[in-house]
């Protein structure tokens, strides 16, 4: 299990660094869908099973094109090269390291939970996921569809023409 | 299942499909010339580049299939919980389709499905 | 509860009423439903329940925020009137866009469970980065949606980061659990569930444009379409209030000492910040953005002292503070038309030769602004100073006056253009029913200084 959970998430740490690092759209794209593959095995890991799938299904599936379709939209023929001035280039540094500083410190001096709730394998099944989703957190779900809605206005009201 | 055997079956797919991509790359004849490499082996020369600008429309629809799918995702648990959740249940994933059913209606009265 | 209800199946019965081609029907049923929504929230005034396994917490706090919110969503709405009658498409879905973040901000007014503080802010924030695009031809409308979207987005995964730590820490999503939670330590908090909440601390804050994290306000004001402008300043504003005074009173109460000179630190920034760049702004949209960064930080004053009236005091400041924006985005607007579509401060240059009683409720809308007396602006700043010495916060007080007593000089900049004669005058044209929008709120902002009034919260 240690040996799973080293190996996903040293290709998850490659993946992410090959996002940022490469030049290709595209390229940027395939290793981000690596590297959320590497996550769903994560999510396998935490006896999450059904966060996995949907993991795969919504986020490598469908966000990933539309992903893709947003980078055939911008038309990146030719390579633009964002250029920063030195003093935008140093401070973003500075302010990565600090927040990369902040947070090995907050992990670092993690403290152990007592965890709340006795352990349940179950927990990350899809009878689980389901009590909680028609128990405590209904009304959250309920709500979100205005979410949905608004979304989906958006979407029209930009993406058709006027006629 | 063990998480040994799952360990397992990973590294016999892996072996599998790369035993697989390595064989086919080695056995058969290979020759290989600038005209290969083409889009169109024997034709016109291609002019410019091949990076297509999509229109727009395409991500209508794409963004218009991630809300569904994600409805459907939450449509999974119901489908286990159905019997303990019971006609409260029932009434409360209606309320969900029926919000989104309505998004999806006036999407279709506004002509966002129609292909131009 | 209801009220939540019934305004988000509202906003569909809104988008649906677009299809009737009618345009004039659209802002009378809105302010219709609004007004319900409202009986409907007073009903439960001095009630107090919990509903949805506590995932809602209906108390007076959050019934008068919400009544705030739909008087100042009113008014915007009868602006809209005139506002949108140049517009040809998509007015149905303005009202409806506009009605669905006003959900969002009921469930910022009254979560006690932090995804639902989450899901509120989401709620909130789509429907503004839409309707900041709202004008499609405009590269600036372009850019202001897309700069709010990408930097909300990025303070949205700082929140939703943070809310992962603190459930990680305490295994508990509950404001008041939280609370027991962080009691328990004494003010030495463990490291991850402090940079949990500091990260929560910088979601909300981006929300409501707090020094730090203020970059995107001046841009997004002045891109998006006036009377989106206004919305944003005013009820985003105090949903953006709201919710941080919930998150402070119900769940950190007493602050820990480093989320306090966090806060401190933020509150001064955010005066210094605002005043120092609205001195040099020519744009008034920009001014008033810039204006509204200083606002915050007399608002997040009120919200450092602690004190159990702080939610009052949060309450008639950004009531005023709302009535005060409001006119004068109307009056620019008619000024900006006259002007062909300039923004700079130089179109109100003439306004007192021509509508003389306009330039007299403009003044007495920046004095409000400004806080100076009579006005209830002066009143808001004068409870906000009180209630901070009360609590024992003399340093950042006293630099909070001073910084009030600069900003005098940038709002009067503007008047004086409006007193100063125009050399090729427009004619300006004021609709009736803004004439009117107009003098109720100057009125208005007269009377509340005279009547403050405290809620018992």
């Amino acid at each position: 299990m240690i040996f799973l959970f080293y190996l996903l998430s040293a290709i998850m740490i490659v993946c992410a660094l090959l996002v940022v690092f490469s030049r290709n759209p595209i390229n940027n794209v395939i290793y981000l869908i690596l590297c959320f593959i590497a996550m769903a095995g994560h999510y396998i890991l935490l006896n999450a099973q059904f966060l996995a799938v949907v993991h795969i299904i919504v986020y490598t599936g469908a966000i990933m094109v539309l992903f893709l379709f947003v980078i055939m939209l911008l038309n990146l023929n030719k390579a633009i090269i964002f250029r920063k001035s030195t003093v935008t280039r140093v401070s973003a540094v500075v302010t990565g390291g600090i927040f990369f500083l902040v947070l090995l410190a907050a992990t670092r001096q993690t403290f152990e939970i007592h965890a709340k709730y006795p352990f349940n394998s179950d927990i990350g099944l899809v009878s689980g996921i389901g009590k909680a989703l028609f128990g405590e957190f209904l009304l959250p779900f309920e709500i979100s569809s205005i979410l949905f809605i608004s979304a989906m206005v958006g979407a029209m009201m930009f993406g058709k023409k006027d006629e | 299942m063990e998480s040994s055997s799952l360990l397992l079956f990973f590294l016999a797919a892996i072996t599998l499909v790369g035993a697989a991509m390595v064989f086919s790359s080695y056995i058969p004849p290979t020759s290989t010339n600038a005209v290969k490499f083409e889009p169109y082996e024997c034709g016109i020369e291609t002019i410019g580049d091949t990076w297509l600008q999509y229109t727009v429309g395409y991500y209508l629809f794409a963004i218009l299939f991630l809300i569904f799918d994600v409805e459907t995702i939450f449509l999974f648990p119901w489908a286990v919980v159905m019997r303990s959740a019971g006609m409260t249940g029932f009434i409360e994933i209606l309320i969900f389709f029926a919000i989104l059913g309505l998004g999806l209606f006036y999407g279709w009265k506004k002509h966002a499905l129609r292909w131009e | 509860m209801s009220a939540l209800i019934f305004i988000a199946i509202f906003g569909i019965i809104v988008l649906y009423l677009g299809f009737a081609n009618n345009k004039a029907i659209l802002a009378p049923a809105a302010i219709g439903g609004l007004l319900i929504t409202m009986a409907l929230s007073i009903k439960d005034w001095g009630v107090g329940s919990k509903y949805f396994h506590d995932m809602i917490v209906v108390d007076n706090f959050s019934i008068a925020f919400n009544v705030s919110m739909l008087i100042i969503t009113i008014l915007i709405f009868l602006f809209g009137v005139n506002y949108y009658k140049r517009m040809e498409h998509h007015v149905a879905e303005q009202y409806a866009l506009m009605i669905f973040a006003l959900t969002g901000a009921f469930l910022m007014t009254s979560y006690s469970n932090l995804i639902m503080l989450f899901l509120g802010i989401e709620i909130l924030s789509i429907p503004l980065y839409i309707l900041a695009g709202g004008k499609k031809s405009s590269y600036r409308s372009n850019e202001a949606s897309f700069k709010y979207f990408l930097l909300g987005s990025f303070s949205t995964a700082f929140f939703l980061f943070g809310i992962a730590l603190v459930y990680g820490a305490s295994s508990t999503f509950y404001l008041p659990e939280i609370n027991t939670y962080i009691a328990q330590f004494n003010g030495h908090l463990p490291p991850m569930l402090m940079v949990g909440l500091l990260f929560i601390l910088i979601g909300v804050s981006f929300k409501v444009a707090v020094a730090p994290f203020h970059f995107w306000s001046p841009d997004v004001y002045e891109g998006a379409p006036t009377l989106v402008t206004a919305f944003m300043a005013t009820v985003v504003k105090t949903a953006g209030f709201a919710a941080f005074y919930r998150l402070l009173g119900m769940g950190l109460l007493p602050l820990p000492a480093a989320l306090e000179k966090t806060l401190w630190v933020m509150t001064g920034l955010s005066l210094l910040v605002g005043n120092l760049a609205a001195l040099k702004q020519s744009n008034f949209k920009r001014l008033l953005a810039y204006s509204a960064i200083v606002h915050t930080g007399f608002m997040l004053l009120a919200m450092l002292s602690q004190h159990d009236s702080a939610g009052s005091v949060l309450l008639y400041y950004t009531f005023v503070y709302s009535l005060a924006t409001i006119p004068l985005f109307i009056i620019f607007i008619h000024m900006k038309r006259s002007a062909k579509g300039l923004e700079d401060l130089v179109i109100f240059r003439g306004l007192y030769k021509q509508k003389p009683w306009v330039a007299v409720f403009m003044t007495i809308l920046l004095m409000s602004l400004a806080g100076l007396p009579p006005t209830s602006g002066f009143m808001a700043k004068y409870q906000v100073f009180t209630l901070a010495i009360s609590q024992g916060y003399i340093a950042i007080t006293i630099f909070a006056i001073v910084m009030a007593i600069i900003g005098v000089y940038y709002y009067f900049y503007v008047l004086r253009e409006a007193f100063t004669d125009s050399d090729e005058p427009n004619p300006i044209l004021i609709p009736f029913l803004n004439a009117a929008l107009i003098v109720v709120c100057g009125i208005a902002v007269v009377l509340l200084g005279l009547f403050t009034f405290t809620i018992p919260i």
